[in-house]
């Protein structure tokens, strides 16, 4: 009987081998069908930024299947690979991306350290680059700046939320102090420096001890109430911050149960963006926070982007992350269109440069002409009562950014 | 000479020469002041042990003594809590057993354990490499002293007990030790194996000392000139061997000890 | 003498070597394969296999299951990293350099590591990868922080020689010195194999034969640190970027992992298990987009219920079985014409 079983599990071991050999060697690429045009998605879909990621996909998605799969007048073979956590699963993503499906553009990519991995390889290809999230400051490259002629960006740069609202913040706090609190990594130190940069240089005064915003250690931060009741006690008169994700739902839910619970929230819009929200539940209303989108914008092609938002069958209102990849979709499907012929990395890259005034949900925007990167309004936000729901309501403009 | 056995609680002053514990001191094993409690039980107190160069010194005493103790104590292998141990006139207390192996202090096992994953001649290489690798020889030559030449590229787990004795022994002799520390090596063996025993313990050099814990009568009466009684972690008596073998009290405990699991006796 | 148990290694048995020309065959065919590909990916694995070589040398020879063999690995990698950066691209320069930043950290963390044993072991080198990430993410002069640094320059072979950028060139660089590397670990572990066998199966009787056990395990642990700091430097060498997230616990787990499937008492079966941990996750898992990490779940479910033992004592139960079959198949007559006239 030990034989037997024996014989049989060596039988097994061979055959799960031989299968994983067959997988390997199948993966010899996909036939290609010659006139579809290959565009690479790389998002997050496992892991931390996994709803990140869904979310962008579905933004690219709703774009390519309300244009019958076409962009630029092209039929369009969209690969996806998945981003993990970082850079160590994105890269081999991107580079089988590349090498392997020969992709003509890559857009995507949730996270900063990821871009700016994957950025050196897409410039390396002269392959354009389109992200639709995180945009990461570029350190130079053995010395010199970077290259950035083939990559490009729909979303923002992560010190902008902050930049945008300090004003407003300044406005409403007079000569009170803020209190400046984010996660301990790269992200986190982005956003909170836009803010008190901009905050101290328009004379505003932080809480903090030591004047400088305070890091909780990332990700592993669960329970923040130890260091609001600690920031408390510094008699803020509001407090700035930016989380993301999971950390986000804690952070509001245990604001909300801590000793600054009747101190102004004001946030970079991530705190309140998407399923959050809807994990949240009331703790969140009332919180005031800065993005580039809000689904309750009231122009038209907003208006058509929510209606297919939902008919789609999602049932939550879109977040920036799905605009921003919808509006990579509409950058792509004009610059498709100035493409005459084969469509090449350069060639693509170089209509991309040309699209101009892009219509969006969030109102026009066009890129900065070096930055490559959109000049866009942003907006303040309050979470209220949207109907039945709660949503990031539109109170009013704050500011374009990059400022020209 | 006559034995002394007092019941007091005090200390029994040690029967030995002065002259013979001032040679100790210099050339032999010295340990004074030993005392090792565990959870507020006193195992172990002892004001002075001495044994010198070509020495037999046996401890006996009934089980729960403190005879393993004061072994592992001299060994390194249980730190002393309190007291001295001086070797050829170099405090060692601190050291560890290791350090104390590459001086000259041997021992065995009271549960012999071999080494797994290697030959019985392998075990007994591995006995001896911290003096510059020996010859191929000196390996040979113990495992024919301990009778298990026919067994030496077997693997060490295969020896039945009385044979992982042998081999116990035969490590520790390859390690050239000036003193070796014997923990009841006639534990469970048969009577060819006793013999056996008996012969190897002849054959050891003159200039080395043995201090021998054993249960077994007749190997303390072959081995020991000197004896050491330990009852309950103190010296009850000691002196040489042919007296102390004499004492009726020694003779009590040594029943008590021998008859396993009986009553008190009468 | 009698015949004697076959020790693990027999180096006059010339077909010993076959399996060290092996990786060198294969890597070559990689090179000169059209697909751009393979020679990128198998590349990139390289680091991590070198690094499973690392922790199953301290998991196996010294008895000391690791994850912390991370340390030394993040100092080879950011010692290579900031020379590059400073305009010193060789890579013999690297590879010392890394070797010997692998070698101090380990020492220093193996002072207190090797004084204990088992569970306490893990749970202290878990530790070790923790203040690995945290370190690395909060010293950002070295690091470059959370985004860590990207664009390091490629190193030269030798003065004057080209850039190591292209793929091709690169993986055979880095097969070579990996098989280096790791045939050197084996060189070493088998000399002292006795030794190193006997401390771990009985600790208390070598010690007390004479055996300073500590130091010899504290030899092996910062041994394998250089092994591992070069590892970083292959890293470097390989990717030319680096994140603090490549130093921390998920490599440590994949590396300890690699090492169980390879068989822990085999280094080079780890660093065949780590390119196929790596091929799991990064090769099959691509066309089936997130869903990496249940691939990797079913890998090491499947491995730790078909493989006891890992993949090494596989291979030496099938050698054996082989063995067994042969034993008994009958010798055939020999044909009249060749029988020998005595």
């Amino acid at each position: 009987m030990t034989r037997l079983r024996s014989r049989l599990r060596r039988g097994l071991a061979s055959a799960t081998a031989a299968a994983a050999l067959l997988t390997a060697a199948a993966c010899a690429g996909a036939p290609a069908d010659p006139d579809a045009v290959r565009i690479g998605l790389l998002v997050s879909l496992s892991g931390t930024y996994a709803t990140v990621g869904q979310d962008m996909q579905a933004g690219f998605r709703l774009y390519l299947d309300s244009h019958g799969g076409r962009l630029g007048g092209r039929k369009v073979d969209l690969v996806v690979g998945d981003e993990g956590d970082g850079p160590a699963t994105a890269v081999p993503a991107a580079q089988k991306l590349l090498e392997r499906d020969r992709v003509v553009a890559l857009t995507g990519l949730v996270g900063g350290a990821t871009v700016d991995k994957v950025q050196v390889l897409t410039t390396a290809r002269k392959v354009p680059l389109l992200g639709a999230n995180a945009r990461p400051a570029f350190t130079s490259e053995g010395g010199k700046p970077r290259d950035l002629t083939y990559t490009w960006h729909t979303s923002y740069n992560s010190d902008e939320p902050g930049i945008a609202i300090a004003d407003h913040v300044k406005s409403q706090v007079g000569d009170g102090a803020v209190y400046a609190i984010g996660p301990d990594y790269q992200g986190g130190w982005d956003e909170l420096r836009g803010f008190t940069d901009t905050f101290t240089r328009l004379g505003g005064k932080l809480a903090n001890p030591d004047g400088k915003a305070l890091f909780t250690p990332f990700p592993a931060t669960e329970n923040f109430l130890p260091y609001l009741n600690k920031a408390a006690e510094t008699k803020p008169e509001a407090v700035y911050t930016f989380y993301a994700g999971a950390a986000a739902v804690a952070f509001v839910k245990q604001y909300a149960q801590s000793d600054l619970k009747d101190v102004p929230l004001y946030a970079a819009g991530f705190l309140t963006e998407g399923s959050v929200l809807t994990a949240q539940g009331p703790a969140a209303t009332g919180i005031r926070n800065v993005l580039n989108y809000s689904p309750t914008l009231s122009n038209a092609a907003n208006q058509a982007f929510i209606a297919a938002w939902s008919a789609a069958g999602n049932s939550s209102p879109p977040t920036t992350f799905a605009m921003a990849s919808y509006d990579a979709a509409a950058v792509l499907d004009r610059a498709l269109a100035g493409v005459a012929g084969d469509v090449t990395g350069p060639k693509l890259n170089e209509a991309i440069g040309k699209v101009g005034r892009v219509t969006s949900p969030r109102g026009d925007w066009q890129f900065e002409p070096t930055e490559h990167r959109p000049v866009q309004r942003w907006y303040l936000r309050e979470v209220r009562a949207d109907g039945p729901v709660l949503s990031n309501v539109l109170v009013q403009d704050l500011t374009t950014l990059p400022a020209t | 000479m006559t034995t002394r056995h007092v019941d007091a609680v005090d200390h029994i002053p040690s029967r030995r020469d002065p002259a013979d514990i001032g040679r100790a001191h210099d050339t032999g094993l010295v340990a004074t002041g030993l005392y090792h409690a565990h959870q507020r039980l006193t195992v172990l107190d002892l004001d002075s042990f001495a044994i010198a160069p070509g020495d037999r010194h046996a401890v006996i005493g009934p089980n729960g003594a403190g005879k393993s103790t004061l072994l592992n104590l001299l060994a390194g292998s249980t730190r002393a809590q309190t007291g001295t141990i001086t070797y050829q006139g170099q405090t060692i207390t601190r050291r560890g057993a290791a350090w104390r192996a590459r001086a000259g202090i041997g021992r065995t096992f009271q549960h012999p354990t071999v080494y797994p994953g290697l030959t019985v001649l392998d075990c007994v290489r591995m006995g001896g490499w911290h003096h510059r690798r020996n010859p191929d020889r000196v390996p040979l030559e113990l495992l024919e002293l301990v009778g298990l030449t026919g067994h030496a590229d077997y693997p060490a787990t295969t020896l039945s007990h009385g044979h992982r004795r042998m081999l116990d022994l035969a490590v520790a002799l390859a390690g050239q030790p000036r003193v070796l520390l014997l923990d009841e090596p006639a534990a469970g063996l048969t009577d060819t194996d006793l013999t056996r025993l008996l012969d190897i313990l002849g054959t050891l050099p003159g200039w080395m000392a043995v201090i021998l814990v054993e249960h077994h009568m007749d190997v303390v009466a072959a081995l020991a000139d000197w004896i050491t009684v330990l009852h309950h972690g103190r010296r009850h008596l000691d002196g040489p061997a042919d007296h102390v073998r004499a004492d009726p009290t020694v003779r009590t405990l040594h029943l008590d000890s021998a008859e396993a699991g009986h009553a008190a006796r009468p | 003498m009698t015949a004697r148990l076959p020790l693990p290694h027999r180096w006059d048995d010339l077909r010993r070597w076959v399996p060290w020309l092996l990786p060198l065959g294969a890597a070559t065919t990689l090179a000169a394969a059209s697909d751009g590909y393979w020679p990128a990916t198998v590349a990139r694995m390289l680091p991590l296999a070198l690094l499973a070589v690392s922790v199953a040398t301290v998991t196996g020879a010294a008895g000391l299951p690791t994850l912390g063999q991370v340390a030394p690995y993040a100092a080879g990698a950011y010692t290579t990293a900031r020379l590059a950066m400073a305009g010193h691209t060789l890579a013999p320069v690297h590879l010392t350099a890394a070797a010997l930043a692998g070698a101090f950290t380990a020492g220093l963390l193996g002072m207190l590591l090797v004084r204990h044993r088992g569970t306490v072991v893990l749970m202290l080198s878990l530790a070790v990868a923790e203040l690995t990430t945290i370190t690395a993410t909060q010293w950002r002069t070295v690091s470059g922080g959370t985004d860590g640094l990207a664009g390091i320059p490629a190193p030269h072979l030798l003065p004057g020689t080209p850039p190591l950028t292209a793929d091709r060139p690169v993986l055979l660089y880095a097969t070579a010195v990996t098989v280096a590397a790791t045939a050197a670990t084996m060189l070493l572990l088998h000399r002292h194999h006795l030794l190193l066998t006997a401390v771990r199966g009985n600790e208390t009787r070598a010690a007390a034969s004479g055996h300073p056990v500590t130091t010899y395990l504290w030899l092996v642990h910062t041994g394998a640190g250089a092994i591992a700091g070069t590892a970083g430097a292959l890293l470097i060498h390989t990717h030319r970027w680096i994140t603090p997230a490549d130093v921390g616990f998920d490599t440590a787990a994949l590396a300890l992992l690699a090492a169980v499937i390879g068989g822990t008492h085999s280094p080079p079966g780890a660093a065949v298990a780590a390119v196929l941990v790596l091929g799991v996750r990064d090769v099959a898992a691509a066309d089936w987009p997130g869903h990496a990490p249940l691939l990797l779940g079913a890998l090491f479910v499947a491995a730790v219920y078909l493989l006891p033992g890992g993949l090494t004592a596989a291979l030496t139960r099938l050698r054996a079985e082989i063995r067994r079959v042969r034993a008994t198949r009958r010798p055939e007559p020999l044909p009249a014409a060749s029988r020998r006239t005595s």
